[in-house]
């Protein structure tokens, strides 16, 4: 799925480029790097966290710790893999360190981008809003999971490296994530009698 | 979806999990004004974070040409020490 593989070098390249340029100091390379990944990590904090102001927050200093230590990476960094892992490293410590974060607190905010998908794909709108508030009823451990290899499309390994598990571990711990996702969007056990 | 059985026989994923939809889920969009804000912040850094890269060598360079000015004597030296000292306020 996804993007022709001709397409995806070109994507590759530009972005390597952008990060080249990035890395002299030049801030048209950031701006580039900033258009292609902003939506993304702000996304991927927003059904972590549950919470748009603490996304606003982790997001900005995600792309703060890129600007300033962008100089000093390896020229072949996989800049979504970086923000992505900068950015759940921020909100785990800010979970650490509140753990009054609590799931109902963000609630609201999930209804409400839960109902933005809902009319930004109006086919499958209903199903999706549901996948929105079942992702956020998992324990973090399995929503990030989720996100990084289901929603963001990352690799396993690459996902492996970013949480410093083993590759065996995380396909473990997937598997048991989409379970636990799947039973929490399975019908009620009443459903099925009324269906009968 | 054929279901899988990680751990126990008894767990298994139900076929047609929604795990395939995930990539279907829509990107949440940033208030536009918030995100130009942080764009610019992060780009102020970018170009903090070149002047910090450079500033250790300037100052290493127009201290070694203050030496050298004060040692020969020489104005010339003392001009590019003043100037390399002055570029680091550039």
């Amino acid at each position: 799925m996804g993007a022709p593989s001709h397409q995806r070098d070109s994507d590759d390249q530009a972005e390597r480029a952008a990060f080249a340029r990035l890395r002299t100091g030049d801030p048209t390379g950031f701006d580039e790097l900033y258009a292609r990944h902003h939506r993304n990590l702000y996304s991927f904090l927003v059904r972590l966290s549950g919470r748009v102001s603490l996304a606003q927050d982790l997001c900005q200093e995600t792309w703060m710790a890129f600007a300033v230590k962008a100089g000093g990476l390896d020229p072949q960094t996989h800049v979504r893999a970086w923000l992505l892992t900068v950015a759940r490293h921020a909100y785990v410590d800010q979970w650490r360190r509140h753990h009054r974060f609590g799931d109902e607190a963000g609630a609201e905010d999930v209804a409400d981008f839960a109902t933005s998908a809902l009319s930004a794909s109006p086919e499958h709108g209903v199903f999706l809003s549901e996948v929105e508030r079942a992702l956020f009823a998992l324990p973090l451990a399995d929503r990030e999971l989720l996100l990084l290899v289901g929603v963001e499309g990352l690799r396993q390994d690459h996902v492996a490296a970013m949480l410093n598990l083993e590759p065996a571990t995380v396909r473990q711990r997937l598997t048991r994530a989409r379970m636990r996702l799947a039973n929490l969007l399975a019908p009620e056990p009443h459903d099925k009698g009324e269906r009968r | 979806m054929k279901p899988t059985s990680p751990g126990s026989p008894h767990e298994t994923i139900p076929p047609g999990d929604a795990f395939g939809r995930l990539s279907q889920l829509p990107v949440i969009e940033p208030d536009a004004t918030w995100a130009k804000r942080v764009q610019g912040l992060a780009r102020a850094g970018v170009a903090n974070a070149r002047v910090a890269r450079r500033a250790p060598a300037r100052v290493t360079w127009s201290a070694r040409l203050l030496a050298a000015a004060l040692a020969c004597g020489s104005l010339v030296y003392l001009r590019w020490a003043v100037e390399a000292a002055a570029s680091l306020y550039r």
